[in-house]
């Protein structure tokens, strides 16, 4: 297991969000089995007690609680009242995060009026854009991904060769300040198309600008710097990336393009996290050492593209394996779904169970040094999820979530459609009573 | 005419069967020379689907029985321990409990493991978009007019695909390649057979009906709206209406034409046939011409060809049977079908699947109303659901597929049984293509295609151990040769 970052600024970024409206002060979940950060599940039956008010894990125990359940649905813990819910013979893990998403940002896929992860135009480098500036708290496609168990998201860019800020969001609250985190977390790139060298020579040049700008900020505002491949608002987004070893995330599969790119980041001291890695398990060893975080890829087995042809069914065992940091993603708005499938497949095909649950919860911590989560102890951060069983069965699923304490409904759109369409035949809405 | 030939267009005359002698190779193969225009429909059908290539299934099928093992049918039960016989490429019999002593048989221990249907996908387009994704492999979608009913699936299917080899690898055996959906009418498909062949041809499936691609929805829109229309669902319809009643006119003409040539034969004593005049004038009793296309679209009004239709939403499906209707025909599978749920009762009635997927929905707006309950609320209300993969990576777990609408439809309290879900994959498939007599289920006299699990098959964590298809071994967790050309000397197995 990988050593776990240390605790960052971003502690504070997430943790002290708003919470939404509580619809009780405090919850027992009484008896559950708990996962901790490195995946595995407690022995014993645990009981948790979360708070909406501060929005963090109250209280935990492993043997005798200090309570007891009572009637509607609520109970006591010392000598407060709480919700209760009885928990045993299920799993509590914290919520999933899917490190490469557009929840909120891409409502219809096809619809460009719906689209806001790209803003388009010819600038190939956008490194002030943000598109969670544009994250829709009311998005439909939310509840189904927080039915699923996820309960944060990664909001990417995309587009050009410097796509921008890929920043936090938590799948809570009816407005941005109530779900996404205050700063961006990492810097989208890619190779562009054409050679791939070429897009490495240009980021090369884009990066030296970078440096060069932030060592003559008051030359370059007299105008007395060359012209630089950036404006200076994207100048100023790329510093953390030179400076403060913000992560940038590339997409690669390529054997070839995952080694250059490491001697890339080598050379310029960028923190690394690949997209993709359908090839990454051949250069497990190196992408350890370097500590470089691969967002996988276990379903692509069989060449989807010619940069995939040595994907393997196993390639994310292997990776684990070596000691590197993994993690899973949907990369689609409406595919979260997928997001624990991915994980289980990963599993069948020789991942540990734990590294899975692990890569799920604590993955984007891990790759991108933020701190929002620690295990499920005391002043943790209470998002969490209540699942039936196993949560990467296909037959398990999250019957409870709750984010920052409160619990978030999982009944969405799909549901009320569900609703409205059990019963046929005969028309959806019926006539109307005269009042 | 060739007399061996004219004979054969007589026994063929009258009969629908439109893959005449798929599978037959060779037939004719003496025939050297020009060849004389086809004089009925099924001369033409039988001309069209001749094969070059040898049967690829050569080789005794395994004589074994998989024992010990809990069996699924598909049909209704499960049988836990049970046993299947498989000889000569078919299920021979099958049972509960010990199996019986089998002469000849090798016995194979399958306990602890799960023996299930070979796996039947309505909706893939390996071959016609194959692994890995080029310009130059890009077959699917003949998208030069919103009409292309005269194309086949099968003449771009790419026998190299490596994702054929790793669909069986899960538990795939049947398989029906789709032109893509940028046409009303896009061509045909082709029901095939997931075993390595040379050409696509040999890899169909013995017996299998036609197929026919039709779209509704925003796909033509999209492609056609800026190069002469469709551009709105309005064209969508007038464009089918318009191909069918040009394909009535056709099959009308044969019709005509063959009675008279029944007339003739009666009265041919008596008449003298008129020839053609030395000035090249029309010959009144020659036949229409045979149209490859025009053929596809009479075929889909006699029945002879089954219609799968890409369609999203509730109200466009209605539509499409509106024209079926019409013009007399059946729809038998829609694909997608996301709103199928609002209209289940109809489909139910009427007999026409709907095959979908799990959890897709949202990626545009027709399929902005996809719930992950459709199969589970049409099995409810008796129609027939179908899961599909579409998908070169979704058809390698289709059985996860199943699993997940499966699971949605179980924890909304929706009442469907494994069984239903494992039909989905299964049976199911197997009718909307019209094999179901021949696959989708395990039963006594059925072809062995069969897969053994390494645990419940709805299991995340289940991979398959072996897969049968005719009673032969074309998947092995153990041990598997490389099928593709483009995979070898890679170094990747």
């Amino acid at each position: 297991m990988r050593a776990l970052p240390s605790i960052t600024t971003c502690v504070a970024l997430v943790a002290t969000l708003p919470a939404p409206a509580p619809a009780a002060d405090c919850t027992v979940l009484h008896g559950g089995r708990v996962y901790d950060l490195e995946g595995t599940l407690s022995a014993e039956p645990n009981h948790l007690v979360i708070g909406a008010d501060r929005g963090t894990v109250l209280a935990r125990y492993a043997g005798e609680f200090p309570g007891a359940p009572g009637e509607g649905g609520e109970g006591t813990w010392e000598d407060r009242t709480c919700a209760w819910i009885d928990a045993s013979g299920k799993q509590i893990a914290r919520g999933f995060v899917d490190p490469v998403s557009t929840i909120g940002l891409i409502e219809v896929g096809l619809e460009s009026g719906t689209r806001n992860q790209d803003p388009g135009g010819p600038e190939i480098v956008r490194a002030s854009f943000e598109p969670a500036e544009a994250y829709d708290p009311s998005s439909v496609v939310i509840a189904a991904a927080r039915r699923q168990g996820i309960t944060s998201v990664v909001l990417h860019p995309s587009g050009g060769m410097v796509a921008g800020l890929a920043t936090w969001v938590t799948l809570a609250g009816d407005t941005q300040a109530d779900a996404v985190a205050p700063a961006p977390l990492a810097m989208r790139m890619s190779l562009t198309s054409g050679s791939r060298a070429g897009g490495l020579d240009r980021l090369r040049d884009l990066l030296a600008d970078v440096r060069d700008y932030e060592a003559n900020r008051s030359a370059y505002d007299r105008n007395g710097r060359r012209e630089y491949l950036a404006s200076k608002r994207d100048l100023e987004g790329l510093v953390p990336v030179v400076r403060d070893r913000m992560p940038v995330v590339i997409g690669a599969d390529r054997a070839a393009d995952i080694e250059a790119l490491l001697r890339f980041a080598g050379e310029e001291k960028l923190r690394l996290v690949i997209d993709g890695g359908a090839e990454a398990h051949l250069l497990a060893a190196e992408l350890a050492a370097a500590d470089v975080a691969v967002i996988v890829r276990p379903l692509v087995y069989g060449a989807g593209s010619f940069d995939q042809i040595r994907a393997r069914r196993d390639g994310t065992k292997i990776l684990a394996e070596a000691g590197v940091t993994i993690l899973f993603s949907a990369r689609s708005a409406h595919f979260a779904r997928k997001l624990r499938q991915l994980a289980g497949n990963a599993v069948r095909e020789g991942l540990p169970h734990a590294e899975a649950m692990s890569a799920l919860t604590a993955g984007v911590d891990l790759a991108f040094g933020t701190i929002g989560h620690t295990d499920l102890k005391v002043g943790a951060l209470a998002d969490l999820v209540l699942w039936s069983g196993d949560p990467l069965e296909i037959a398990s699923r999250a019957e409870r979530v709750f984010i920052r304490g409160a619990e978030v409904p999982v009944d969405g759109r799909q549901e009320a459609l569900l609703e409205r369409y059990r019963t046929l035949p005969g028309t959806p809405v019926p006539a109307l009573e005269l009042p | 005419m060739h007399p061996v030939r004219l004979l054969a267009c007589a026994l063929i005359l009258g009969a629908l069967p439109a893959v005449a002698s798929a599978g037959d190779p060779g037939a004719d193969a003496e025939a050297a020379g020009p060849v004389a225009p086809a004089r009925s429909r099924a001369e033409g059908a039988e001309r069209s689907h001749r094969q070059v290539e040898p049967d690829p299934a050569a080789g005794p099928a395994l004589h074994v029985v998989l024992a010990g093992g809990t069996v699924m049918t598909a049909a209704g039960t499960v049988h836990a321990p049970g046993w299947v016989h498989l000889e000569d490429g078919r299920i021979a019999a099958l049972g509960a409990g010990e199996a019986p002593s089998i002469p000849g048989a090798r016995v194979v221990d399958v306990s602890g493991r799960f023996v299930t249907p070979g796996l039947v996908d309505t909706h893939s387009h390996l071959g016609v978009y194959p692994s890995p994704r080029a310009k130059a492999h890009s077959d699917g979608n003949e998208a030069v007019a919103p009409t292309t009913a005269g194309v086949w699936a099968e003449n771009a299917t790419w026998p190299q695909d490596p994702g054929l080899e790793r669909a069986v690898a899960g538990g795939i055996t049947t398989l029906q390649i789709l032109p893509g959906s940028a046409n009303l009418i896009g061509g045909r498909g082709v029901v095939l057979h997931a075993i390595p062949a040379r050409g696509a041809r040999a890899m169909r499936f013995p017996g299998a009906p036609e197929t026919v691609k039709m779209a509704c929805g925003e796909n033509p829109k999209r492609v056609y709206g800026q190069k002469g229309g469709p551009q709105t669902r309005m064209g969508n319809v007038y464009g089918r209406r318009k191909a069918f009643l040009a394909a009535q006119r056709y099959l009308d003409g044969w019709l005509r034409w063959e009675a008279k040539q029944g007339d003739g034969d009666e009265k041919k004593k008596k008449k003298k046939r008129k020839r053609k005049g030395p000035k090249g004038g029309e010959d009144d009793e020659a036949p229409p011409e045979w149209d490859p296309a025009l053929e596809t679209l009479a075929g889909i009004l006699t029945g002879e060809i089954l219609v799968q239709t890409h369609c999203y939403r509730a109200d466009d499906m209605l539509g499409v049977l509106q024209v079926a209707d019409e013009f007399g025909f059946r729809v038998r599978s829609f694909h997608h079908a996301l709103e199928a749920y609002k209209i289940r009762d109809i489909l139910a009635e009427r007999e026409v699947a709907s095959s979908t997927w799990a959890d897709w929905w949202g990626f545009k707006l027709e399929a902005y109303d996809g719930i992950p309950y459709n199969a589970a609320l049409l099995t409810e209300s008796g129609a027939i659901a179908i899961i599909h993969s579409d998908s070169s990576e979704g058809i390698q777990r289709l059985n996860q597929e199943a699993s997940k609408a499966y699971w949605a439809g179980r924890h909304a309290g929706i009442d469907v049984s494994e069984n239903d879900a494992l039909r989905w994959i299964t049976a199911n498939p197997a009718w909307a293509l019209g094999v179901d007599g021949e696959v989708g289920t395990l039963e006594a006299g059925k072809r062995a295609d069969v897969v053994v699990w390494d645990g419940h098959p709805f299991s995340i964590y289940t991979r398959a151990t072996w897969v049968f298809v005719d009673g032969r071994l074309r998947w092995s967790v153990d041990e598997q040769p490389l099928w593709s050309d483009f995979e070898l000397g890679r170094g990747l197995r």
